[in-house]
């Protein structure tokens, strides 16, 4: 039974990212901070990011939340790093579910783009 | 043992090729066929509108809606004239909130409990707000259940607490609290939402002064609730809604209201859907509530041994079978109610992850972000405990926890 999820919404390497979380932190040295919530199953997302010559040089990020959140945070921090100001804005929905490689039904693509959504709140507030 | 699969034709469905267990009665109930055609035979025979006609379509309707509030009367040993017909139990309680604040000055004093359901806190929250009243909040303890005997004063001028927790599942008990209120000169507001449908309920014994409930969580059809209010106090309260039905006279100048119930039922009335409720009351009637009581303690016992005996979960609420009905709410470590939610589904089982509308009770008294949620009904067996269980070892070797 419990390879039918491994082809399914909990591949390994969801989980993989979920227990084992990339850049799971604050920075102390940032130069944006942001937070986001999806209150329908009770994620938050807090981002702390660090620029270098307009560029991602550091980027940290905690939260609690259910694993596909959890995990897109994770590999989308991973994604970020070295990116510039404008490819950081141009990243949309579709480049987060070909990042997860997971097909998610309509309840669990707020829990996908909880990440892209709070670093979007992020560029917003530091007028970025 | 009782089979309610011919009655119930859902519980054969399969979801994702498995069984559909059914656990999600918190949120609402299954919807028995009898229910079903009592609303379609109003479609068919006599679809008219109530009070208002000469012609006999109209006359059959008047019968069959006037009938619904004298048998659901009847279920909770009140008057006729004491039930009034909502949309649910969430228009009730903002029902009570605007017309009985109507008459409290500042710094009047209204409680709730910790453990309330968004529709019985929310209103009282931003009408106190509105009025300058004060909002006062029951503890709840690490038992689940409510520290009530010292916090009501002569100050208080309404108390509002759940019959039974939709969260916890803590059985408060209201007809001592009514007691305490009534001494200190406070109203008693139930909302039973989550009580009605389980326990027996007398409200001359309660001697609540109001109390509320929704049909779509005791097998009735959503869009429809009921209010209970004693009589002389609705009668010397201020209509909510205006409009046709709750009105006796009106000129350009004023008007004059009608007297209650029809006083709180404004406009063509959810005739269909209050006619079902009074076919689920009869169905409710038929199947017992205290077969109901008794079956539902059998499942909260047994589900209160197996849920604890799962290695890394929490069980929230009480853990003494006679104080709390059958609505577990739960987590897992290492893994979120979310997630949880998602794999049961997998395997025909509905439960329900998040803050079951009790934010504040979910994430500063219990302090989890979420929790999931296993609330059963007179339809399930002790088999489906069996299928939780196992469910529950299954996201746990999905997480490898």
């Amino acid at each position: 039974m419990t390879e039918e999820y491994e082809e399914g919404l909990y591949r390994e390497n969801i989980i993989d990212h979920y227990k084992n979380a990339r850049n799971f932190g604050e920075l102390k040295d940032y130069d944006i901070k942001t937070k986001e919530l999806n209150l329908t199953c009770g994620d938050q997302i807090q981002l702390t990011i660090k620029l270098k010559d307009d560029k991602v040089s550091d980027v940290k990020f905690e939260g609690a939340g259910c694993a596909v959140s959890i995990a897109s945070a994770s590999m989308l921090t991973e994604k970020i790093k070295g990116m510039n100001i404008k490819q950081l804005k141009e990243l949309n929905e579709k480049d987060i579910y070909a990042m997860l490689g997971i097909k998610l039904g309509t309840a669990r693509v707020n829990c996908a783009l909880l990440s892209l959504n709070t670093l979007k709140k992020g560029l917003k507030e530091a007028k970025l | 043992m009782k089979n309610f699969t011919k009655d119930f034709p859902i519980l054969n469905e399969q979801v994702n090729g498995k069984q559909l267990v059914y656990l999600d009665n918190g949120a609402t109930s299954l919807t028995p066929e009898p229910v079903l055609q009592a609303m379609n035979e109003y479609y068919h025979k006599f679809n008219a509108n109530v009070h208002r006609g000469i012609h006999s379509l109209s006359e059959k309707a008047t019968e069959k809606y006037d009938n619904a509030h004298a048998k659901i009367a009847k279920f909770i040993n009140a008057n006729s004239d004491e039930i009034i017909f909502t949309r649910g139990t969430t228009e009730a309680l903002n029902l009570l909130a605007y017309s009985l604040t109507n008459d409290l000055t500042e710094g009047d004093e209204i409680l709730v409990s910790e453990m309330e359901h968004h529709a019985n806190l929310v209103p009282w929250q931003q009408l106190a707000k509105q009025k300058g009243l004060k909002l006062k909040y029951i503890k709840v303890n690490s038992e689940g259940e409510l520290d009530f005997k010292k916090v009501i004063t002569d100050k208080t001028k309404i108390v509002s607490v759940t019959g039974m927790s939709n969260v916890l599942g803590t059985i408060n008990p209201v007809k001592e609290i009514a007691k305490i209120a009534h001494e200190h000169g406070a109203l008693l507001i139930v909302d039973a939402a989550q009580s009605v449908p389980h326990l027996p309920t007398d409200v001359k014994d309660l001697d609540c002064d109001f109390l509320t409930f929704s049909g779509h969580k005791m097998a009735g059809p959503t869009g429809i609730g009921v209010l209970y209010g004693k009589k002389e106090l609705l009668d010397k309260m201020q209509p909510f809604m205006y409009g046709g039905d709750m009105i006796k006279e009106v000129t350009f100048k004023d008007s004059t209201w009608s007297d209650a119930p029809l006083k709180f039922e404004a406009g063509t009335p959810s005739i269909a859907e209050a006619i079902g409720l009074a076919a689920a009351i009869d169905y409710l009637t038929k199947v017992g509530m205290d077969w109901i009581q008794e079956h539902e303690q059998e499942i909260t016992k047994y589900a209160l041994e197996k849920l604890q005996s799962i290695d890394g979960l929490t069980l929230y609420g009480p853990k003494n079978s006679e104080k709390r009905g059958s609505v577990f709410s739960f987590t897992l470590k290492g893994i979120h109610a979310h997630d949880i939610a998602e794999i049961l589904n997998q395997e025909g089982i509905a439960i329900r992850p998040g803050h079951m509308c009790a934010m504040p009770l979910v994430t500063q008294v219990l302090k989890q972000p979420a929790v999931a949620r296993a609330s059963f009904y007179f339809y399930n067996t002790k088999e489906e405990v069996d299928k939780l269980v196992n469910g529950l070892e299954e996201c746990k070797k999905v997480f490898n926890v």
